[in-house]
This record gives structure tokens, C-alpha cells and sequence, in this order.
């Protein structure tokens, strides 16, 4: 069974205290009782439903449509090729301005000339239900002409190779290094040199409930509501009015239930895209719901890497450098907007991270092919970059005669050592590795399970222990992409409405998937307002015309964001806050019924400046901290993994335990930058 | 595509008169048709359990069978279990250990958790593991939902053993 999770909680403040307290989810006995409401459950009056016709070819120029006898079938409404929406859709391509040198080809909603995957839509169809619209795409008759594929890493940089696409030098996406300096002197006077190549699969995500989309476009109004089954509906409210000309402020995206998301409904779909022209060439609700087998060809992938590295070694195993190359093949374009370069970009900054190196080199190659695009999914780049790293450190102690924890605990980076940088740049404000290692050694009792160990293995019975240590990025900003020209977390933020009944309304840009997000939030509201969280109502994933101002991305707390500014500016805001509740409260001091009037004193809406104690503000900077939090884990064939909560298994709960990872540090930069508004 | 054909058989305790295409499943049939949209498909080729509801008091996936199999069959779903309160403490035991996510899963696995039940005494947690194993959650893990399910039975059984 489990053993007790013991977080200390908070303490608590002057009031009823929620945060730090582990409360119930209110929004799970919804979920309980057959009451979600998917975008799969929803139908809207007059609402259609797509299907597309795919491409069983990974290379293939298209020589002819026809479409025909697909019009003529029963219940169909339309039927649209790749230039039917690119009169109405402008293309996107996937770079970073941060990422130098990056290039992919220009996409459309359905592809003009050439399909480069297997599974790429090609034609959609749209008819009164989805049986119908699958029936008459078995009537759409596409020619293709098979043209030569690439297919993995060695193909796509061979010499003479075909090119993914014709109007790019080469098959070379991005190219980045990484170099300290000196590494080859360090590999030339190590002890010990040890090395491995790894190769990783490609996965995809899996969400239970497959991506589903409902455009609904109101050309009388030129409105567009889009029901979506995504994480990110500002950035979709963004993209859908930027590519398709429309207003910002009359596209709405809303996010109800999500059946799971991993990061593989973040990204722009070429099927998704053009549902919303559909909708708009139709004037009609229209419906998409990929089937699972579609998601398999159609979802991003990820982790389609090859690395090659070493690490050279003291006599006495202390590891000096390591030296890496990183190759990945991605589909045929970069994803939009996040780009497929940003895994391999984490796999390189992150191999090494817990440790102390006195020198490191990496070379990261990501490789267009003919199979379906790649990006960010679960633990971007962390897996390949704890698998690679924790394998050196296993041959490096082995090469020295040390344990795997003695390895290890001899070249973490110091407790006491922080604020320090990786050898790959990232800023570390306060990890403890030796503690955490020490704390495992401890509570998984290593001794004994050696022991054990060895005495199963007499009686043939082979038990691995393996341990690992990781560094995981918790929340990097929206200046992580906003930096490369992505808006994607620029408009996000909380809106809190006091009621004239004395309730609490806030409305929240970041979405729940069951995290737990709706939960957080309202813990947050209701301690920064001394009211009970029974009284908050949250609604979270609705994008619309909403002038919010630029916050950090999920778990940012509604209420330290506006602790980021000087005193003065923050009672400026909170006396501007006052007066801007009046017309809900017939006053301000009407803002809280009687029972609450012995606090209204620290109500922000009453400008008191002393609404929070420093304690709450550096809690939650701790719990949501853009920087790195760091684990270490164990896992045993045979044994509950969930047992093992000092590892980095949960990481949020985890930085919050621990505790360490700093807000101070964090806070200028990061909190100057979120006022600055991102880069556009 | 055939011309639909009379359908009657009774879902959650009422009875129900349609007329459905052939072809229709009954997780359609449900979902669309009735609008008993807490039965969820997930791939709707029998893998992974998000449709599964009981019909004659067996759990089935429901994306399998086709609605005209049902022809006189008594179907509950997750919304019914739950309104007739068959399924509470189960609902109470999956909040409590927060055993659920997205929740996409969830009524397929409360449906096969409720007929493991019906079987009366308290199952091992293996038992579970194996009654659990045509359900995918992707946002879990099992260990919450094992957890809950064992607690539940345990629950009911020391109420039957009180005086
Ligand atoms: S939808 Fe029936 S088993 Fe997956
Ligand atoms: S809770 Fe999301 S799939 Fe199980």
C-alpha cells in the first residue's frame, strides 16, 4: 500500500486555509455520475459531421480527385478539397524565431499537390451524420502517383537522398550545438571513457477520448465558437481568427470536459483547421471525431530518437565531462505552433542536469521524414535525456567500482552549491539531490533489498534495482515560446467576480484535464479572499473577447500575479479593483455579506494592502516555480511504483514538498517579463 | 444503407420504442439516439472499456454490440446505476482516493466494478487487477481505482456482517 504523504500543509493563515490542505475535487462526482460533457457528447442544432479521406501512401503526388460520386450519396452537403479552404485559410509553417537557422515547409488545412504521410487527409467530406459522410468518402476517388519516401534517420541525410520537400536545400529541420569547451582534452586524459547508443521508439499519446473539434460559424455575425477538446483555447482563438481572417474578438474557443490530453491536444491538426472552414464554407455546425485508428496515423508522435554518448571518467568515478549527439526524426513538417525541435532541444540541455561536469558537448540533429508529425508530448525530452544520463552514471560506476547510489552521490551537484547552472546553461535556484538521494536510500531500505537481492538470485531469481536522478522543468512562462514569436500562453489569466450575494465567480484561461486545476484555483481564491472554497465557483477553458492580461501559463495563481509590482502599484490596482466591483455590490463595502464583514478588511477588492502575508505569496511561488524541481526515483520489478512518493513521480506535489525550488530568484526576471507582456 | 427497423427494450428501467438502422451500435444508439452520453466511446472496436454497460446484468462493450442485438434486452448505463443509487459508495470511494483524471474512463470502469460486486464477498486485489483489464485509463494509473474498488467491498461487506 502506499505510504503517507507527508507534505507538511501550509500553515494556515487568519481564515478558513485551503491550500496545503488535501481537498476533494468537486468537478470529479460530475464526472462520476455520467454527467462530463465531451466535445465527443455534444451536438448543436443543424450540426454536420465531417470525415476525411486519407492518404495510404507515406510519398505521393496527387494526379487527380475526383469527387463526384461522393457529392451525389445520400446526406452529403459538401465535399472539399486542399484548394477549396486554401481560398480561405492562409498557411502556417512551424519555426521558433529563437530556434536559428529552423525551416519548414508552409502547411495547409488538406494538402494541394502532395501527401507526405500515411494517414495525411487529403479530401473532406461532410454530411448529415458521420455514417452517411463515411459512406460517400468511400466514393471519393483520389490518383495517387507514389513517389519515394523517407523513412528514418540514415535516409533522410544520405547523400542524394529525396527531399521531404522539393522546396528546401535539405532534410534538415534544425541543427543546434551545444560546447563548453575543452571536452577533448577531458576525453583524452580520462581514466575511463564509457559510452552507449540508444535508441527510442516512436509513441503517441493515446488520450482516451480521441481529438474532437465542433466549428460553428455564424456568417451573419462573423462569429466563430469553437467546441474544442484542447489544453490551450487562447491559442486556438488566436490562430483560428489569424489564419482565417476573422475578428479576434468574434472567435470564442471553449474547452468543456477533456478526455485526457498529454500535451497531444495542444498542437494545430490539419483536420481541425479545416473543419473551421468547412463550417465557414457552410455556414453550419460541423463535427469531427477522429477514430482511434485515425489518431494512430494522425495524433502527434514523439521520441523518435537516436543518441550517441559518452562520458569520461576519473579513476575514481567522478564523472568530467560527457559528449552526446542527438539525432530525431520528426514528420514532414514541424509541428504549429510549438515546433518539433523543442524535444531534442530538452534531450541536449537536459542530460547531465543533476550533476557536476566539467565539460559538455552536444550535437542535436531533427530530421523531416515521411511519417506523421512529432512534438510535444508527456515529459518533453525528459525520458531520452534521464535515460541516457542514468545509463552513463550506471557505466561510470561500474567502470570505478562504485555502488549505484556511491556513483551518484559522488557527482550530484552539492546541496549547498546553488544557485549554480547546469553545463548547459539552465539556472538552478535550489535543488537537493544529495538530500533526496539519501531520503531513497533510506526509505526504500537499499541494504536490505540487496540483500534480498542477492538471496533471490541464488535461488535463480533475477530482481534489478535501478535509481535515477532527473531535474524536471515545472513552468517555464509564456516567454518560453513567446520568445520565439508563439502566442500561446500571452492571454492568459483569471477573471474574479464577487456577486452581489457575496459569492465568488472566477473564470480561469487554463484548462483542467483532471489535474486538478479547477481544485488549485479555487484553494488559491478562497484563501486570497478569507472565504470558504465552497462559495468559488470556477469555470475554466473558455476563450473569447475578454481583455485579460498577459499571465504565466497553468499554475500560475491568480492572486501572487499581482503581488509582481511594487506596493504602490499594487494599491493603485487594488483601489482600482474596489471601484470596479461597485456596480456588482451597490458599494464597496457592500462587496461581502455580514457573515464575511469581519474580514472585509483584507479583501484586495478593498485596496488592504495587508490582503496576504508574505508566507502564501512565497508558498505558491514554490509550488508553481518556473524553475527546474529535481527527483530522484526508484523502481523495482514487482513493487508499487506509487510507494515511492519521495521521487519525482508527482512533480508538483513534489516541488511543493521539498520545497527548494526558489521564488526569490525567480521572481524578477520571470515576473518582470509576464508584466512586459510576451514578445508578439 | 438498409432502412431502419423497430427497436424496444428497456434502458434504465424504462422502456424504450425506436426505430434504428441496422447498422447502428448500441453505444450509438445510446449515446446519440437516447442521449445517455456518460457511456463514452474510446475506440469503439472492443479494447478499451469506456462503453461498457450492463445489459441483462452482464457488463458488455457496447460498441460491439449492435442495438438491434438488444431487442428486448435491460440496459443500464452509468446514469442509471447511478440515479438508483446502485453505484454510490463506489462514486464515494472513487472521489475520496480521487480515483479518476479526465474521467473518460471512469463510467466504463464504475460499470465493471458494480458487476464485480454483484458477485458478493470482497474480491483480492488480483481479482480486481484481472476484472479491471479491458479498461484503459491513460490518465491514472490503476492503483487509486484498485484501491477504491477494494475499499468498497470491503465497506459493504462489514455492513452486511452489522446486525
Ligand atoms: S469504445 Fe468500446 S471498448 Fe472502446
Ligand atoms: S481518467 Fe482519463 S482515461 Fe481514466
Amino acid at each position: 500500500m502506499n505510504a503517507p504523504v507527508t507534505n507538511a500543509p501550509a500553515k494556515p493563515f487568519d481564515r478558513p486555509g485551503h491550500v496545503g490542505q488535501p481537498l476533494s475535487r468537486p468537478n470529479a462526482k460530475r464526472l462520476l455520475a455520467g454527467r462530463g460533457r465531451y466535445v465527443t457528447d455534444i451536438t448543436l442544432p443543424r450540426m454536420l459531421h465531417a470525415v476525411f479521406v486519407r492518404s495510404p501512401y507515406a510519398h505521393a503526388r496527387i494526379a487527380d480527385v475526383d469527387i463526384a460520386a461522393a457529392q451525389a450519396m445520400p446526406g452529403v452537403r459538401l465535399v472539399a478539397t486542399g484548394a477549396d479552404l486554401a481560398r480561405l485559410c492562409t498557411p502556417w509553417v512551424g519555426t521558433l524565431d529563437h530556434f536559428k537557422g529552423m525551416k519548414s515547409p508552409p502547411q495547409l488545412p488538406l494538402p494541394l499537390e502532395r501527401a507526405v504521410w500515411a494517414g495525411q487527409a487529403v479530401v473532406a467530406v461532410v454530411a448529415d451524420t458521420r455514417a452517411l459522410a463515411e459512406d460517400a468518402a468511400e466514393m471519393v476517388a483520389i490518383s495517387f502517383e507514389e513517389l519515394p519516401p523517407v523513412t528514418d534517420l540514415d535516409m533522410a541525410q544520405a547523400e542524394g537522398a529525396p527531399r521531404v520537400s522539393p522546396e528546401l536545400a535539405d532534410n534538415m529541420c534544425f541543427r543546434a550545438g551545444l560546447d563548453t569547451g575543452g571536452v577533448d582534452d577531458i576525453f583524452a586524459n580520462a581514466a575511463h571513457v564509457v559510452e552507449g547508443e540508444f535508441h527510442f521508439g516512436r509513441h503517441t499519446g493515446v488520450t482516451l477520448e480521441p481529438r474532437a473539434i465542433i466549428a460553428d460559424y455564424d456568417p451573419s455575425e462573423e462569429r466563430l465558437t469553437v467546441h474544442h477538446a484542447t489544453q490551450t483555447p487562447y491559442q486556438f482563438q488566436d490562430l483560428y481568427a489569424r489564419h482565417y481572417g476573422i475578428a479576434e474578438s468574434r472567435v470564442r474557443v471553449i474547452a468543456p470536459d477533456v478526455g485526457g490530453s498529454f500535451g497531444v491536444k495542444l498542437h494545430v491538426y490539419h483536420e481541425d483547421m479545416a473543419v473551421v472552414g468547412l463550417s465557414m464554407m457552410l455556414g453550419r455546425p460541423v463535427k469531427f471525431v477522429a477514430d482511434r485508428t485515425e489518431a494512430f496515423v494522425s495524433d502527434i508522435h514523439a521520441r523518435d530518437h537516436r543518441v550517441k554518448a559518452r562520458a569520461a571518467v576519473a579513476a575514481d568515478g567522478t564523472i568530467l565531462a560527457m559528449d552526446v549527439e542527438d539525432e530525431t526524426a520528426v514528420g514532414a513538417f514541424s509541428t504549429y505552433p510549438r515546433t518539433s525541435a523543442v524535444e531534442g532541444n530538452q534531450v541536449i540541455r537536459l542530460i547531465g542536469a543533476p550533476y557536476t561536469l566539467a565539460g559538455y558537448r552536444a550535437d542535436l540533429k531533427v530530421l523531416f521524414q515521411n511519417k506523421v508529425q512529432t512534438s510535444q508530448y508527456r515529459a518533453v525530452g525528459h525520458p531520452i535525456a534521464c535515460a541516457v544520463t542514468e545509463r552513463l552514471v550506471d557505466l561510470a560506476g561500474q567502470k570505478a567500482g562504485l555502488d549505484p547510489f556511491a556513483v551518484r552521490a559522488k557527482n550530484m551537484i552539492a546541496d549547498d552549491a546553488y544557485p549554480c547552472a547546469s553545463a548547459t546553461g539552465y539556472k538552478f535556484e535550489a535543488l537537493s539531490h544529495q538530500a533526496c538521494l539519501a531520503k531513497l536510500h533510506t526509505l526504500m531500505d537499499y541494504d536490505r533489498l540487496r540483500s534480498e537481492q542477492a538471496e533471490a538470485r541464488a535461488r535463480g531469481i533475477h530482481r534489478g534495482i535501478g535509481i535515477a536522478a532527473f531535474v524536471e522543468i515545472t513552468n517555464p512562462s509564456p516567454a518560453f515560446y513567446g520568445i520565439g514569436g508563439a502566442r500561446i500562453s500571452a492571454q492568459d489569466g483569471a477573471i474574479i467576480k464577487i456577486t452581489p450575494s457575496g459569492e465568488v465567480r472566477c473564470l480561469i484561461s487554463v484548462t483542467e484535464q483532471g489535474q486538478g486545476t479547477e481544485t488549485i484555483m479555487g484553494q488559491i481564491v478562497a484563501d486570497y479572499l478569507g472565504v470558504s472554497r465552497d462559495i468559488v465557483d470556477r469555470t475554466s477553458g473558455g476563450a473569447q473577447a475578454q481583455g485579460q492580461r498577459a499571465r504565466r501559463r497553468r499554475g500560475h495563481p491568480p492572486g501572487p500575479a499581482r503581488r509582481a509590482g511594487s506596493r504602490e502599484r499594487r494599491n493603485r490596482r487594488a483601489r482600482h479593483r474596489a471601484g470596479a466591483h461597485q456596480p456588482f455590490g451597490g458599494g464597496a463595502h457592500r462587496l461581502f455579506p455580514l457573515r464575511y464583514a469581519a474580514r472585509r478588511h483584507q479583501c484586495p477588492a478593498l485596496g488592504g494592502a495587508s490582503l496576504r502575508t508574505a508566507g502564501l505569496s512565497l508558498r505558491l511561488h514554490q509550488r508553481h516555480s518556473r524553475l527546474p524541481c529535481g527527483g530522484g526515483c526508484r523502481d523495482r520489478a514487482g513493487e508499487d511504483p506509487q510507494a515511492f512518493r519521495g521521487g519525482g513521480l508527482r512533480p508538483h506535489h513534489q516541488s511543493a514538498a521539498g520545497g527548494r525550488t526558489g521564488a526569490r530568484r525567480r521572481g524578477a526576471g520571470a515576473r518582470r517579463g509576464f508584466l512586459r507582456r510576451v514578445p508578439l | 444503407m438498409s432502412a431502419p427497423v423497430p427497436l424496444a427494450l428497456t434502458v434504465n428501467g424504462v422502456e424504450v420504442a425506436r426505430a434504428v438502422a441496422p447498422r447502428t451500435t448500441l453505444a450509438d444508439f445510446l449515446r446519440l439516439d437516447l442521449e445517455l452520453t456518460g457511456t463514452h466511446t474510446g475506440c469503439e472496436m472492443g479494447a478499451c472499456g469506456a462503453c461498457l454497460v450492463m445489459m441483462d446484468g452482464v457488463p458488455v462493450h457496447s460498441c460491439l454490440v449492435l442495438a438491434v442485438q438488444a431487442e428486448g434486452a435491460v440496459i443500464e448505463t452509468v446514469e442509471g446505476l447511478s440515479e438508483r443509487g446502485a453505484i454510490a459508495e463506489l462514486q464515494q470511494a472513487f472521489h475520496q482516493r480521487n480515483a479518476l483524471q479526465c474521467g473518460f474512463c471512469t463510467p466504463g470502469v464504475l460499470v465493471n466494478a458494480h458487476a464485480l460486486l454483484e458477485h458478493g464477498g470482497v474480491p483480492t486485489r488480483e481479482d480486481i487487477r484481472d476484472a479491471l483489464s479491458g479498461n484503459y485509463c491513460r490518465c491514472t494509473g490503476y492503483e487509486a481505482i484498485v484501491d477504491a474498488i477494494e475499499t468498497t467491498a470491503r465497506l459493504r461487506a462489514g455492513a452486511e456482517g452489522q446486525p
